[in-house]
């Protein structure tokens, strides 16, 4: 869909078009779903959390004034939705990266030989690729998911998440050092089986 | 923009640029450089190869929006399939 096409169904959606709502959701809903998806690692609290940001995307629609992409916007509010859901979980124990906020951590440098198609079918693999980002705590988790997984540029995740650009450059640093770190013995124990 | 060479000061350093580039098709002269810092240094290219690995098996492993999940979500915002 072009900008001008989007620009149009944005405009019908607006007016209560449903036909033009159906055409938002069949292009974002994926897009929402699988960022949910990314931060909860929970397919029932991914769903649910799309729904509900698709609910608060119609309650807003009018707000929104082309003066930054649509895209830019819903992952605004899919992110809010995500942290607050987040945080709200209080149970959930995260691994606190904000000591030295001004420095990067040291990085062991390992190798990894995998084939990460043939790899994450693996059962065990997903488990250990769930269990290391439910550790890394929602704010950085954000962060690595709209830049790493999302594809976003820094520009664009440090509008969304109100950040400057050295502090998500510093937060997605952190966030894929301790990824790695998490998941490096998994991977060199596969390597050598 | 400005295109002048840059020469990487420390691995540190490709690693701060690699954390504001990775993933995007630049064709500075940073991003030149960076490139041919990685063929000379297996580190920096170990520590890149693995980001990238570990991003692929994030992307990899997230299922599908289920068409029943779609349904349920028209069912909720109030549209039927026809409309």
């Amino acid at each position: 869909m072009s900008i001008e096409q989007e620009a149009a169904v944005i405009e019908k959606a607006k007016a209560g078009d449903k036909t033009a709502i159906k055409v938002l959701v069949d292009e974002y809903a994926p897009v929402i779903f699988r960022f949910s998806y990314t931060i909860c690692r929970n397919q029932d609290k991914a769903e649910h959390a799309t729904q509900e940001t698709f609910l608060s995307i119609l309650k807003k629609l009018n707000q929104f004034d082309n003066r930054s992409k649509f895209s830019t916007w819903l992952y605004t509010i899919v992110s809010n939705h995500c942290l607050m859901l987040a945080r709200s979980e209080k149970t959930r124990r995260h691994v606190s990266l904000d000591d030295e906020e001004s420095s990067y951590p040291e990085i062991a440098v390992d190798h990894w030989e995998h084939n990460p198609e043939i790899s994450v079918e693996r059962s065990d693999l997903k488990t250990h690729l769930d269990e290391a980002i439910d550790k890394l705590a929602p704010e950085y988790k954000v962060i690595f998911v709209l830049r790493d997984i999302e594809g976003l540029s820094t520009e664009e995740v440090s509008n969304i998440t109100n950040l400057s650009i050295p502090a998500v450059k510093s937060r997605l640093h952190r966030a894929r050092a301790f990824l790695r770190e998490e998941l490096a013995p998994i991977f060199n124990e596969h390597d050598h089986e | 923009m400005s295109d002048t060479i840059h020469h990487f000061e420390s691995c540190q350093e490709v690693l701060d640029y690699i954390c504001g580039h990775f993933g995007d098709t630049d064709d500075s002269a940073r991003c030149r450089e960076l490139e041919k810092h990685l063929s000379k240094c297996p580190d920096c290219k170990t520590y890149c190869d693995s980001i990238d690995k570990m991003i692929g098996w994030y992307r990899a492993s997230s299922p599908c929006f289920s068409d029943e999940a779609r349904q349920m979500l028209l069912t909720t915002l109030g549209i039927e399939e026809r409309d």
